[in-house]
């Protein structure tokens, strides 16, 4: 059975219909890519699922159960965390309370130390930090706090929204290199990239979308394949 | 890089202030028996500015409907405290609900009931409008004014309507008001560097993402609301007690506009900000008003026409909101500063 289940899924803001039919399913240990130009839905399509927006029909199932329509602060403590675009990290606050918030969510509270810790091995940087203010971190450095501050509520599906947004190329590999060990450990990972060719070679599936629908379906053999990616990405040859 | 963060417990960052008001009431209280007085309403301005920051700073939400909570603290304490033969003959309590006249206690137990009721209150009212925000809580929270305020001004069953409560026994001790500050400050100071006051200050800085963490924006907000319509019925409690007499005029929109700009001025974001807020105002508001009322200052003369102390508030409100919209503080608490330290 899969985890995370979207069938049909239709949202938008208020009258304008921004998804209009999408589908997919997703196991644990996998990653999915989303891809497509810029407005077509994908940031929309994360925000649906993770609950910040009501959607107006399909389905949304984690783990067999319908999340569909769910507040976001009880589809977090079902299993499914979002990193949103831009990293909205509490700037004002320390690392170390980033973290704490994000235990917020946790299902058990009990491993919440243990939980710290984890966090402290896969992202060290943050354990150096540990006592800075959040907002003085760099662009990476705040990356890799607002994943794990999603990560430490120890979620069954964590979402990316553009993680890799206003990173250095190293930075990014270094983000992305984490997120492998992420998916290692059995997390299942959604990620909506406007570099297509970078999750098209990390993700095991990326989905295309165009106009609210999902267009095609491209594997990692397509990241390299620029006839392909361009043809899928921007509707060329349609 | 520099050290963040406001869960930190930290010695100078509560006892400061403490320190600091108390001073201020020893030396400018004992002056003399009008600045003692002053004193006193400014203690009790600053248990209604504490009770703001505690919501109002915290989460951003913008609140007008302080004063109702405060109108309460008051109208309670005054009609538990006042004599029964005040309430069952004066004039302007003619028509009051007669099981209300018999009802009596001290000042102290009417002070902690007033209190009670409104965080009750409170709890109550916040239970829908804590589901708003921005500018519709902002004008929710004016109609919640509104409303109180006409209810205890038009409705003489149940109080002096819009006459005044005369005779209510009075606080003269300043000291116990100042006791109930400093209790008041290491409440609201343990408060923000709670789990609780870390995710309601989580809420403010961004409450796209604080869902997104699990966080239920409606509960902390509720909290809260709770905790501060406790300190600003207090606040109220306090006040009908240094000035003798509950007027339900004595809380509307001058006392709404006063204590905001209190907390403002100062920065809403810190404890410290709350202080310094209500230690300027008072001061330049007391000189304001006494050159209004052409009275010497040091021995000088300064007269300005009536009515400029509220306009140069309200000047001063606007420049903070332009140029320093974090306030005096900054939305740093208090510490000592570095060249004073060893």
């Amino acid at each position: 059975m899969a985890l995370l289940e979207i069938s049909n899924l239709v949202a938008g803001y208020g009258k304008v219909q921004v998804i209009s039919d999408v589908s997919f399913s997703l196991e644990p240990g996998k990653s999915i890519g989303i891809v497509g130009p810029n407005g077509v839905g994908k940031s929309t399509l994360l925000l649906t699922i993770a609950g910040a927006i009501s959607p107006n029909a399909g389905s949304i199932k984690l783990d067999g159960t319908s999340i569909f329509g769910m507040r976001p602060e009880d589809i977090v403590r079902r299993g499914l965390s979002l990193v949103p675009e831009g990293r909205q990290i509490f700037s004002g606050l320390s690392v170390k309370e980033n973290l704490s918030l994000g235990l917020t969510g946790r299902r058990d509270k009990k491993g919440s130390h243990e939980a710290v810790e984890r966090m402290h091995e896969l992202f060290p940087v943050l354990s150096t930090h540990e006592h800075h203010q959040a907002g003085m971190l760099s662009g990476g450095q705040q990356q890799q706090l607002a994943i794990a501050r999603a990560l430490i509520s120890e979620p069954k599906v964590l979402l990316l929204d553009e993680p890799s947004l206003g990173l250095a190329p190293t930075v990014i590999a270094d983000v992305f290199e984490r997120l492998r060990e992420i998916i290692h450990m059995g997390t299942a990972v959604v990620i909506v990239e406007q570099r297509a060719n970078l999750v098209t070679s990390f993700a095991d599936e990326t989905i295309v979308i165009r106009d609210g629908k999902v267009q095609s379906r491209l594997t990692p053999a397509d990241a390299t394949n620029t006839d392909s990616l361009n043809r899928s990405y921007f509707g060329a040859g349609d | 890089m520099r050290h963040g963060g406001v869960t930190k417990f930290s010695f100078q960052n509560l006892f400061g202030p403490i320190i600091i008001i108390s001073a201020l009431t020893f030396f400018v209280g004992r002056t003399s028996a009008s600045l003692q007085l002053i004193t006193q309403f400014t203690l009790c301005y600053f248990m209604m500015v504490l009770a703001l920051q505690v919501f109002v700073g915290n989460s951003g939400v913008l609140s007008f409907g302080h004063g109702s909570f405060a109108l309460i603290g008051s109208y309670i304490s005054g009609m538990l405290t006042a004599p029964i033969n005040i309430k069952g003959h004066a004039l302007a309590m003619n028509q009051l609900w007669q099981a209300l006249v018999p009802l009596h206690t001290n000042i102290y137990l009417a002070l902690l009931i007033s209190a009670i009721i409104s965080a009750f209150f409170a709890a109550l009212t916040g239970s829908l409008l804590m589901r708003l925000s921005g500018l519709s809580a902002g004008i929710a929270t004016f109609a919640l004014l509104g409303v109180t305020y006409n209810v205890f001004f038009n409705n003489k069953r149940i109080g002096p309507g819009s006459q005044a409560l005369p005779a209510v026994p009075t606080i003269s001790n300043t000291y116990i008001l100042l006791l109930l500050a400093a209790l008041a400050i290491v409440v609201v100071y343990l408060f923000n560097i709670s789990s609780l006051g870390r995710t309601l200050i989580a809420t403010r800085e961004d409450a796209m993402a604080a869902p997104a963490l699990g966080i239920n924006i409606y509960r902390v907000r509720l909290i809260a609301f709770t905790l501060s319509g406790f300190l600003a019925g207090l606040s109220g409690g306090m006040y009908v007690h240094v000035a003798g007499t509950f007027q339900v005029q004595d809380y509307y929109l001058e006392f709404t506009f006063l204590t905001l700009s209190m907390l403002i001025i100062g920065g809403s974001a810190s404890l410290w900000g709350a202080l310094l807020g209500t230690i300027v105002i008072s001061t330049i508001g007391q000189l304001l008003l006494m050159m209004e009322q052409d009275l010497p200052i040091f021995g000088i003369h300064a007269h300005i026409p009536e009515g400029s102390r509220a306009v140069i508030i309200a000047v001063a409100f606007v420049a903070v909101l332009l140029w320093r919209s974090s306030g005096i503080a900054n939305g740093k608490e208090f510490s000592i500063p570095t060249f004073w330290r060893k």
